[in-house]
């Protein structure tokens, strides 16, 4: 696996945030070798002894261990802190867990077998139990024992008269990476108390200790490398990005520049963060913009906020259907929307009506209805329809609801949702239940026709909201299953461009709002084209809010407007080439440079 | 000899992971009688957090707590507290 020119590039899971370059300091694991002993009946009794000496050693570990951690930790984390005091408790308790002990005592005293002996099937037997168990949350406890038990046989294989055996990794080289194959939470702690740059994992998930410990004391961390061992050597210079989940084992030159880049941008989030959260997402020359999140729980709500959003641009309904034999009920579903407008309140919360079929298939929809997708599966399952519309009429008293209806091809279909919101007005009514007056409905656009009728249909409907996604793929007749040329997704093809002129002007036209909810809108290589076109309103995932909003506040319209000019006389690769060195250009620090395929500009 | 048994729901969303293991052991721990906790068939010494982490009790799981021995009531009353509680988290 050894290149000459290149710098290995190993995927594995981002757990804690950050990015570093630096050297490896590589902690391998010895096996205690195991002895295998028939004691003497004479000999038992100091043998079950010498065990319970031994748990009594890694239990004082674990209290100076604990004690020195509460004193150098510093105060303000108090929930972060007890979350890792805590492992550190519960393995303490583990030493002397009856499974543990009760076996082991009884292998020594019964089958007259030596302590490590004895205590090695006991955890072999328990490391089985874990191994089998389904659940990976639970299942990864079986680390547990592994730790704890590889520390009772260093403590048993030191005997009597020594003092505890050399903690590990008391001697790393200050801002190591430390690479490990696993790290129990004793080791995670003292290497972060050794001001480690970063920690890289083979096994371990994000829910493992040293995710938890790197996390709590901000050091960027990956996990889930299997394989790494074998090309990370001791000393190696290799980068940790902990936002991506990459690690690049003995980095180029070009590999180094680059992670000088992703570094700065890095820096670049977290400043945009702090500073523009309170901003609004306007540009120099005065164009403004209205920046959402596409939102699948309510629970994500209070992010938004945090990373400088308003409201929400789209909530999906999927979830409530999916995975089930049946329908929600209307209160089931009335609940959902409540809770996700009260907790965006005052600000507006689009939600998209029931969007399935294509490659979301509900299990309780009948063959007859398996070829349609989203509004035409709504037209034709009237009844589902009016319960998800009485639903969110219903919740419309709770906040400022916007209702958006995804795949529409024609008016008409507008037209029947607004009759059948007619209806589930009436059937409310007859109940006594009344219900917010005006509610803007929005058409999703992403099927082309849409877009070539948008002038039409900006007659019908309160507000645009462009599914790029989806308008792309049907644009350029690519499936959303198989993977397709970057050619072929390239969103500066003239045509595409056209069509999303065409959604705007016919908007503001018509005087409604234009909206962008799908990919694109998070990009913020792609925010000049969307600040020219015009769009009003951009909806994207909450973390992509703060970059998207800096690009923004530093592109005046009239440049943005010259830039798409150009792309007139441009085929999509030259155009996509001019737009990436544009923003190399004005935002270094904001482009993610990829380690692997390098842009055209570069090449 | 005294015997109690007490059918509970976990409440907290981790359900009986390792903090809300250790918490119940260490509550168990405080008692002289054999206490056990079942999900179902399967039934594990109360004392021990292997054996509560290897019930893989989530959220909503029903468990029963039996124990025997002179203070049985009031271990099996301490435990219910702590998981009605959500284990204090």
């Amino acid at each position: 696996m050894r290149h000459e020119n290149l710098g290995i590039v190993l995927q594995g899971e981002g757990v804690s945030e950050g990015i570093v370059l630096g050297a490896v300091a590589r902690w391998d694991r010895h096996e205690t070798l195991v002895e295998h002993v028939r004691l003497p009946e004479s000999l038992v009794n100091a043998e079950v002894s010498r065990f319970y000496e031994a748990i009594a050693r890694a239990e004082r570990e674990i209290d100076e261990l604990y004690v020195s951690l509460a004193a150098s930790t510093p105060k303000g984390s108090p929930a972060v802190e007890g979350e890792h005091l805590g492992l550190l408790d519960a393995h303490k308790m583990m030493l002397r867990d009856p499974s543990i002990v009760n076996d082991t005592e009884r292998y020594i005293r019964e089958e007259h077998l030596n302590a490590e002996w004895a205590l090695s099937m006991t955890l072999k037997r328990l490391e089985g139990m874990f191994a089998s168990v389904k659940d990976p949350f639970f299942r990864e406890r079986g680390q547990d024992i592994h730790h704890i038990g590889e520390r009772l046989m260093q403590f048993l294989a030191q005997g009597d008269d020594a003092e505890a055996p050399p903690s590990p990794l008391t001697h790393l080289p200050q801002g190591a990476i430390l690479f490990a194959h696993s790290l129990s939470p004793a080791e995670a702690l003292a290497a972060s108390r050794q001001q480690v740059a970063a920690f890289v994992i083979e096994v371990g998930s994000t829910s493992g200790h040293t995710a938890i410990i790197a996390r709590s004391l901000g050091i960027p961390a990956v996990v889930g490398l299997a394989g790494a061992g074998d090309v990370v050597g001791d000393g190696d210079r290799v980068i940790v990005d902990g936002f991506e989940g990459e690690i690049v084992v003995r980095p180029t030159e070009y590999e180094e520049i680059l992670y000088a880049r992703r570094a700065n941008r890095a820096k670049a989030v977290r400043r945009a963060v702090r500073q523009n959260r309170t901003l609004p997402a306007e540009t120099p020359d005065g164009f403004s913009m209205v920046l959402r999140a596409n939102l699948d729980f309510a629970a994500q709500a209070p992010q938004v906020e945090a990373l400088g959003g308003r409201g929400v641009g789209l909530y999906r309904t999927e979830f409530l259907f999916l995975e089930r034999t049946g329908p929600p009920t209307e209160d089931e579903q009335t609940e959902a929307y409540v809770s996700v407008l009260k907790a965006l309140a005052p600000h507006p919360v689009t939600i998209r009506t029931l969007d399935v079929g294509g490659d979301k298939m509900i299990k309780f929809s009948g063959p007859e209805h398996a070829g349609l997708r989203a509004i035409r599966y709504c037209l034709a399952n009237e009844d589902l329809f009016l319960m998800q519309l009485r639903a969110l009429l219903r919740a419309s008293n709770h906040g400022e609801l916007r209702i958006l209806v995804p795949f529409i091809a024609s008016p008409y279909e507008v037209r029947e949702v607004r009759r059948l919101l007619a209806i589930a007005s009436e059937q409310l009514k007859e109940r006594g239940i009344r219900h917010a007056p005006d509610i803007p409905v929005g058409a999703m656009i992403e099927v082309p026709v849409a877009a070539l009728s948008a002038q039409q249909l900006a007659r019908e409907v309160d507000f645009f909201s462009v599914g790029t996604n989806d308008l792309i793929q049907y644009t350029m007749a690519v499936s959303r299953e198989s993977a397709a040329p970057d050619y072929l997704t390239n969103p500066l093809q003239s045509g595409f461009l056209k069509l999303l002129r065409m959604i705007t002007d016919a908007g503001h036209h018509a005087g409604i709002t234009t909206a962008i909810c799908g990919e694109l809108a998070g990009k913020p290589w792609f925010a000049p084209i969307l600040i020219a076109l015009g769009f009003n309103e951009l909806s994207m995932t909450p973390e992509a809010i703060p970059l998207v909003k800096e690009v923004i506040r530093r592109t005046p319209r009239a440049e943005a407007l010259a830039l798409l000019q150009k792309f007139n006389k441009m085929d999509a690769e030259e155009a996509k080439d001019y737009l990436d060195s544009y923003m190399v250009e004005h935002f270094p620090e904001i482009v993610t440079p990829r380690f692997r395929g390098a842009p055209h500009y570069m090449r | 000899m005294d015997a109690a048994r007490r059918e509970l729901v976990i409440p907290n969303e981790k359900g009986l992971h390792v903090r809300a293991a250790t918490a119940l052991a260490r509550t168990a721990g405080r008692f002289a009688s054999q206490i056990t906790v079942a999900r179902g068939e399967e039934r594990v010494d109360a004392k021990s957090i292997m054996g509560l982490l290897l019930l893989t009790a989530s959220q909503g799981t029903t468990i029963v707590v039996e124990a025997k021995g002179g203070d049985a009531t009031e271990a099996v009353m301490a435990i219910g507290e702590l998981v009605e509680s959500g284990f204090y988290e």
